[in-house]
């Protein structure tokens, strides 16, 4: 008789992992969109988290989709096609308790299943400081102020007898998480107080944007919170004070670190490390000028800080739930012996003890996209510097072409995400190679003027005013703003408002559909507008036969050139 | 059956600790964000601050026309204000009908920029048409302050976490003259927002 709760019990065991494969795959995580960042595919992390984006404001990946987002297109350059994603997002973190109706449901099918991704504190700081870096690169110093400040929320910091307990605790992560949801640990009672962001980089894009704004008092303030958490970034701060730069360089490198389950059940969250962290300076040069800064901020710091992660008394709870309906049930099987009704009921509870139990794993989910380190850089460029050089100490770099950078009456900005993949293919003395609608049609003259699908070297959006250009390279005056935007269209190529607000395009330089310019100074600018392209192939009839007319042409006038030379010489 | 009881108690237990909150509150805002509808309720508080001023004290229908033209505002707040939202504050309040009648009655035209009008159509505003030929002679300015406060209740389901926020705004208003900006005018509006729920959540 003993055999059959033994029977159950191993059964409910043995389909636990089943119900766990149902009710919380551990979903929701996007290894890919990691290895293209890894890797410097920024474009294509770009591409594929827009294509992948949720309208439903209801889904619950609504916002984390829009943080993988915002990361991929600020490294790829293209941040300005994402402004209406960039809203939501920024309102929904300002929006509190999301998730405060699905409480109920997240008990039963678990988090994964139930909750909105708000992501973890230190995400939500970090979702801010993007989105007041764009504000940054547009020069909306105002909002970019806004949001910088609303990086720096308050902390939780937890304490015991008066004191912090950062000092004086496990180093069992998962133990002090546990401490800290019970409310108590062996040495007594925890107990928690409010305390300032210690969040640097947030620090310094606030001073940055007040500086900027106009506000000095809050630069001061900004940069007394800096001084107090970081110290050692006090000479960045000064130089933003005293106005020392026309050019400032945001930089970040590494992976955002991965979150896993932890602990009894798995149901703490914990952030492991993906890319180490390190104390290497940034250096920032060109000829007559050589600058450093050193790391603004370890996002790994962040994630494994208690204070920058929720807590986890729901899971907790659930585990619970879940452990005690599984012990009862076996208990009510045991002792029922040939009761079996009393069997039945012993049998159900527990299973559905096993389901809570199953789905009590901690969620996962994260934004693979964010780096693990950030820097800021003031610095003061020559004005003849063409090209700046960006690197990490013993690590990557990349040099940026200064055009377009930095203009009269207000400092340039730059993000660069450095990392191996970049360093590998970015030439080492780049120019602008395609004329564009960021820094113009200078550069190319002759029939390298012609637009890039016409056998050319600009990838200007077709308007009006580069016709003339266009014209004068050599095509034919038949064929006017509308007939050009009309070839693009038979290529199924999309450019002006269209591409700037799609994210899902790739470059028709990198035989993708979309004409577009990231901007100046940021990788995907450098891959795209400083790197030699293949070749367009021409894929409509209406194009070929463009090209077809012209290259007669050309020969026509080859051959007259020809003739008068035969005649001259003769 | 008083393990099934048992459950259920456990269960209620468990999902009271969010839905007895849900239940509990009220249907307050989730967000402090400055919403249109805020800023055009700033219109009456302008209207009256001008009316009662003595810059339009020394005008009435006869006096020369003056052109004002409202300015994007300038975002000294702590929220995120959109381009819409800045156009709002300025040419939205210059614009609304309590604004606009007002200046009517002492020969003031607003124009609202080209760049404004969209936005104001989306609120019901009529933008009016834009006379380049008529340049403006005054300019119709706006700050936004404002101070954020956050507080734990011990109301929302994670006791111990900032559960309220309060954003008080501050719009400074200001006309100043195109050539030269003297300042002839300043008044203000203030409105606060609170909102509950967990911040971090």
């Amino acid at each position: 008789m003993r055999s059959r709760p033994i029977h159950v019990a191993a059964s409910l065991a043995r389909g636990r992992w089943c119900l766990s494969a149902i009710g919380c795959a551990a979903g929701g995580v996007n290894e890919q969109l990691r290895a293209d960042m890894i890797a410097g595919r920024y474009a294509t992390a770009r591409a594929e988290a827009a294509s992948n984006i949720s309208n439903n404001r209801e889904d619950r990946d609504y916002l984390l989709d829009r943080v993988r987002l915002l990361a991929a297109a600020m490294a790829d350059g293209t941040d300005r096609m994402i402004e209406p994603e960039i809203a939501e997002l920024y309102d929904l973190l300002r929006t509190q308790g999301l998730n405060e109706d699905r409480t109920a449901a997240s008990v039963v099918v678990g988090e994964r299943n139930a909750r909105i991704w708000k992501g973890e504190p230190f995400e939500q700081a970090l979702a801010y400081a993007y989105i007041g870096l764009h504000d940054a690169l547009d020069g909306d110093w105002g909002n970019a102020r806004a949001t910088a400040r609303n990086a720096l929320f308050l902390l939780r910091d937890f304490e015991r007898s008066g004191g912090s307990l950062a000092d004086s605790w496990s180093d069992d992560p998962v133990a002090q998480r546990e401490a800290v949801i019970e409310g108590a640990d062996p040495d007594g009672p925890i107990g928690y107080r409010p305390v300032a962001s210690d969040f640097e980089f947030g620090y310094l894009l606030l001073a940055l944007a007040a500086q900027e704004a106009g506000y000095p008092e809050e630069v001061d303030d900004a940069l007394r919170g800096l001084d107090a958490i970081a110290p050692e970034l006090n000479d960045l701060g000064r130089r933003i004070r005293a106005g020392e730069y026309n050019l400032i360089v945001v930089a970040s490198a590494g992976s955002a670190p991965r979150k896993v389950q932890a602990g009894p059940d798995g149901a703490i969250g914990l952030f492991r490390p993906t890319a180490r962290s390190g104390r290497e300076l940034l250096f920032v040069g060109t000829d007559g000028m050589s600058a450093s800064a050193p790391v603004a901020t370890d996002i790994n710091r962040m994630a494994e800080d208690l204070r920058w992660t929720s807590l986890e008394e729901l899971r907790t709870a659930r585990a619970a739930i879940g452990r005690l309906l599984v012990g009862g049930g076996v208990v009510t099987a045991a002792a029922s012996d040939d009761n079996e009704t009393a069997l039945a009921i012993g049998a159900g509870v527990a299973a559905i003890g096993a389901l809570l139990l199953a789905n009590a794993g901690a969620d996962v989910r994260h934004a693979e996209t964010l780096p693990q380190r950030l820097y800021l850089a003031p610095v003061m460029l020559p004005a003849d510097a063409k090209t700046v050089r960006v690197e990490i100490n013993g690590g990557p770099g990349v040099t940026l072409p200064t055009a377009g950078l930095v203009g009269p009456g207000a400092p340039g900005i730059v993000y660069v995400r450095l990392n191996e993949g970049v360093a590998n293919w970015a030439p080492s003395d780049p120019h602008v190679r395609y004329a564009n609608d960021a820094t113009g049609g200078a550069g190319p003259v002759g029939r390298d003027a012609l637009p890039y699908v016409l056998g050319g070297r600009d990838v200007r959006t077709p308007s009006v005013s580069v016709m003339e250009d266009y014209w004068r390279a050599g095509l034919p005056r038949t064929i006017g703003v509308n007939e050009l935007r009309e070839l693009y269209q038979a290529e199924e190529i999309v450019f002006g408002e269209s591409a700037e607000r799609d994210p899902t395009l790739r470059h028709v330089l990198e035989n993708g559909d979309g004409l577009y310019t990231p901007r100046p100074g940021s990788i995907g600018f450098v891959r795209l507008i400083c790197r030699e392209a293949p070749a367009y192939e021409p894929r409509s009839a209406a194009l070929q036969a463009v090209r077809a007319a012209m290259e007669s042409e050309m020969r026509v006038s080859l051959n007259a050139e020809d003739s008068a030379m035969e005649r001259n010489g003769r | 059956m008083r393990i099934v009881c048992w459950f259920l108690l456990l269960i209620g237990v468990g999902s009271g600790a969010g839905s007895g909150v849900g239940c509990a509150a009220t249907p307050e805002s989730r967000t402090t964000r400055l919403q249109a509808a805020d800023v055009l309720g700033a219109a009456d508080d302008v209207r009256e601050q001008l009316a009662q001023s003595d810059f339009l004290a020394q005008r009435g229908a006869t006096s020369p026309e003056m052109v004002l033209l409202p300015t994007i505002a300038t975002n000294r707040s702590d929220d995120r204000l959109t381009d819409g939202e800045r156009w709002m504050v300025t040419a939205g309040v210059a614009r609304a009908p309590a604004v606009l009648g007002l200046m009517r009655e002492k020969n003031i035209a607003v124009q609202a920029p080209p760049t404004a009008a969209g936005f104001l159509e989306q609120y019901g505003i009529d933008p009016g048409a834009h006379d380049r030929a008529n340049l403006p002679t005054h300019l119709f300015t706006a700050e936004v302050a404002s101070i954020a406060r956050a507080a734990a209740t011990g109301l929302s389901s994670d006791a111990r976490a900032l559960d309220e926020r309060r954003d008080t705004y501050f719009v400074r208003y200001e006309i100043v003259e195109a050539t030269g900006r003297r300042v002839l005018w300043n008044g203000s509006a203030e409105l606060a927002r609170r909102a509950t729920g967990l911040l971090i959540d």
